[in-house]
């Protein structure tokens, strides 16, 4: 009791929430599970996966949801964000450090070096990590497993149980719950299973709901030949794909804005929102940090169109050069720079660092098509509730995004941003009350462009 | 001060928070560990509560003895006529340290709260720029959370209700969520709304306040006011039931709460 203390803050001034009992049998749990992958991989075994992936699968499922299911059940239904500017792992900590090194490790082996994660040819087999996921692989597509299904699969998994974690976090919240679901959906289903089902009936591995321009090689001269090769089911797939950039993604967002795709359906966005739930609050706010978002993230736009002008230019013409342009090259340089270092190594080997957005602010083009359909031809936006805005910037603060609503909020302005994925997040933690998410077309310019908190009672 | 009910609510929902709240005890003495610091605290009944911190909120006053000898004039606050301006020229004062000379009917000289701190710096701003404005602190609004009950107030709802009021109260079974809504008895005009756990649009509520809407007219269109996050759970119908039974009305509510329907009714004067 003689402790004295120099700040006079109520809130606690150091990590002094001990883990339950529950917390620690389940997090040894997941640690085992995952101990037992690494041991494998590193290893480079190869004998009797399935003695080790199904229990190391197991044991990881549990552990995560079990955790996650301890973490907010005993506690009253509500925002839950206490003390992420203290620990470690959640401000950019040592183990925050750590977090990112390793996550971008384990890309930069999984895109340029899958050998080391134990990618063998048809003679000699896998080993490691990627024989680990044979038997699952075995299962689901009738063949061995690739460093892209491995990857899939612990993606899906993370998605779906960490997932369930959100979903008790934010348990009272409707909106949280309806979306999370829906994301664990189209991960597991539409981007997992189903592709994996096709490619057992020999058919081309299609993630359906993975769009042009996010799905940079759908117009390449592979694809293409693949899907043409591929009768009803090809053209089917070559259609929808032209279709759900051209008419789909124009219809919806005009209704819903961007977040139909990017917190509803997308897997960027899937991963974002459950395992990058823990460093929202980590994206930069600065006017110069979205500055650098759109001069980027349109560039990028531009990269891509070009890019997939010049593939298809090649194509109907044999050309290979455009003026001094060599389409493969361009397309090699698309798919390094920004399929694989970008959205993998930067987007989300730095979750820990910079926020699990940064992908999807800094980089996807589909992102910024979307943004500038919100921006120009959506009825959605972020209604400001009169005057009740304090000004307390637990809504920027917790955005994944980094805009800065409160400053919006403040001013009584509705929001419309073309960023703007429409996680929720924003008017879940707000204290009064003070942002809904909603779709209206009538007035939408008058009530995002002026001043109207003024004189309290905003006439 | 919050109305009986709703203070009830908020109340079980700090003990729940594993607040030891106690009611209708006061602290008699403070005690000293003999270290400077203080270890604990004596109630009037006598009981001793060890502590290594003592917080104490008995209200809020403005703080301006260092302006005694300044020449500005002050009484409780620092004086300011409607333009917020003192006693000597081009000096203001705004916020909690402002005493209004003439305040507005039914509002306080002095008012410690965050909305009217901000309201008087839009109209200062106007002043100082050159467009002189008078201070007109709009309809009365407040809001706050209790932990994690969100809590809004639009318009006139006192905790002791004056003879010519009356009120209509509606709390669900469960949840901690309730509404109230008080309105004049002979005309039937809405003056005021208390939301606890359910958020409602300002906007909505002051046209119907300022349009002294009845209450009748109210029930029926009570979606339009709701600002609950999307697929929450919508409890219109389950409150209009209730105050048709209580006040034996049969208001049909009209449900649907769309964003358009609202504009159109804002539009409106």
């Amino acid at each position: 009791m003689s402790t004295n203390y120099k700040s006079i803050s109520v809130a606690s001034h150091h990590q002094t929430e001990n883990l339950s009992t529950v917390q620690k049998i389940s997090l040894a749990m997941l640690s085992l599970g995952g101990l037992m992958q690494v041991i494998y991989w590193f290893g480079g075994l190869t004998e009797a996966p399935s003695l080790w992936l199904w229990p190391s699968l197991l044991l990881g499922a549990v552990g995560t949801a079990w955790y996650g299911y301890d973490q907010y059940n005993n506690k009253i239904p509500g925002v839950k964000n206490n003390g992420v500017w203290f620990k470690s792992l959640t401000s950019r900590g040592s183990v925050a450090w750590m977090l990112g090194i390793i996550l971008t490790a384990f890309y930069i082996i999984l895109y340029w070096f899958p050998q080391y994660l134990g990618l063998g040819s048809k003679e000699t087999g896998n080993t490691g990590l990627i024989r680990l996921f044979d038997p699952l692989s075995q299962m689901i597509t009738g063949h061995d497993a690739s460093q892209w299904f491995v990857y899939g699969a612990l993606y899906t998994f993370i998605i779906f149980f960490l997932g369930l974690k959100f979903i008790w976090k934010y348990r009272y919240n409707k909106y949280q719950v309806f979306r999370t679901i829906s994301i664990m959906f189209f991960q597991t289903i539409i981007a997992f299973l189903l592709p994996s089902v096709l490619e057992s009936f020999s058919l081309p591995f299609n993630d359906f709901k993975n769009i042009w321009p996010l799905n940079y090689y759908f117009f390449f001269d592979w694809h293409i030949d693949e899907l043409l090769a591929s009768g009803n089911f090809g053209i089917f797939v070559l259609f929808w794909g032209i279709l759900s950039f051209l008419v789909l993604t124009p219809i919806l967002t005009y209704f819903y804005g961007k977040r139909w795709y990017c917190s509803w359906v997308c897997g960027c966005g899937g991963l974002a929102e459950t395992a990058g739930d823990p460093f929202r609050q980590l994206s930069d706010k600065s006017l110069k940090a979205w500055k650098i978002e759109r001069w980027m993230i349109h560039s990028i736009l531009v990269f891509v169109f070009l890019m997939t002008a010049l593939v298809l230019y090649t194509r109907f013409t044999g050309q290979e050069y455009f003026l001094f342009l060599n389409s493969g090259a361009v397309s090699n340089l698309y798919g390094f720079l920004i399929g694989s270092a970008f959205s993998g190594v930067i987007g989300v080997g730095f979750y820990p660092l910079m926020g699990s957005r940064v992908w999807c602010r800094f980089g996807c083009p589909m992102a910024a098509y979307l943004g500038l359909l919100q921006k120009t031809k959506s009825k959605f936006r972020i209604t400001t509730n009169g005057g009740q805005c304090i000004s307390c910037g637990n809504c920027s603060t917790y955005c994944e995004m980094g805009i800065d609503v409160k400053s919006y909020a403040q001013r009584g302005q509705d929001i419309v941003r073309s960023s703007c994925v429409g996680c929720g997040i924003c008017s879940a933690v707000c204290p009064r009350g003070v942002l809904r998410l909603e779709n209206a077309g009538n007035d939408i310019d008058k009530r995002a462009k002026e001043t109207r908190a003024m004189f309290g009672d905003f006439e | 001060m919050l109305p009986a009910e709703e203070a009830q609510m908020v109340s079980e929902h700090i003990l729940k928070h594993g607040i030891d709240l106690r009611l209708e005890s006061e602290i008699s003495e403070i005690l000293d560990d003999g270290n400077g610091s203080v270890s604990g605290v004596v109630t009037k009944s006598g009981e001793h509560i060890k502590c290594n911190f003592v917080g104490l909120t008995v209200g809020v006053s403005p703080n301006i003895q260092f302006l005694k000898e300044s020449g500005i004039e002050i009484n409780r606050g620092i004086l300011v006529d409607e333009f917020l301006r003192t006693n000597i020229p081009d000096v203001f004062a705004i916020g909690d340290c402002a005493e209004i000379r003439k305040p507005a009917v039914g509002r306080k000289p002095i008012e410690a709260v965050w909305y009217t701190g901000r309201t008087m710096g839009q109209f200062v701003a106007h002043t100082v720029c050159g467009k002189p404005t008078a201070y007109d602190p709009g309809l009365w609004f407040n809001s706050a959370k209790f932990f994690d009950i969100e809590y809004q107030v639009y318009g006139e709802i006192l905790a002791t209700r004056p003879e010519q009021t009356q009120t209509f109260y509606w709390q669900h079974p469960e949840l901690e969520k309730s509404i109230r809504i008080d309105f004049k008895k002979d005309t039937k005009q809405v003056i005021g709304f208390n939301l606890m756990g359910i958020r409602f649009r300002q906007e909505v509520c002051h046209h119907w306040i300022k349009n002294g809407t009845t209450i009748n007219e109210v029930m029926q269109n009570l979606a339009l006011a709701n600002f609950d996050p999307e697929f929450y759970e919508e409890y219109e119908e389950q409150i209009v039931n209730t105050y048709n039974k209580e006040y034996g009305e049969q208001v049909k509510h009209q449900g649907k709460r769309k964003l358009s329907l609202v504009n159109r009714l804002l539009s409106k004067i």
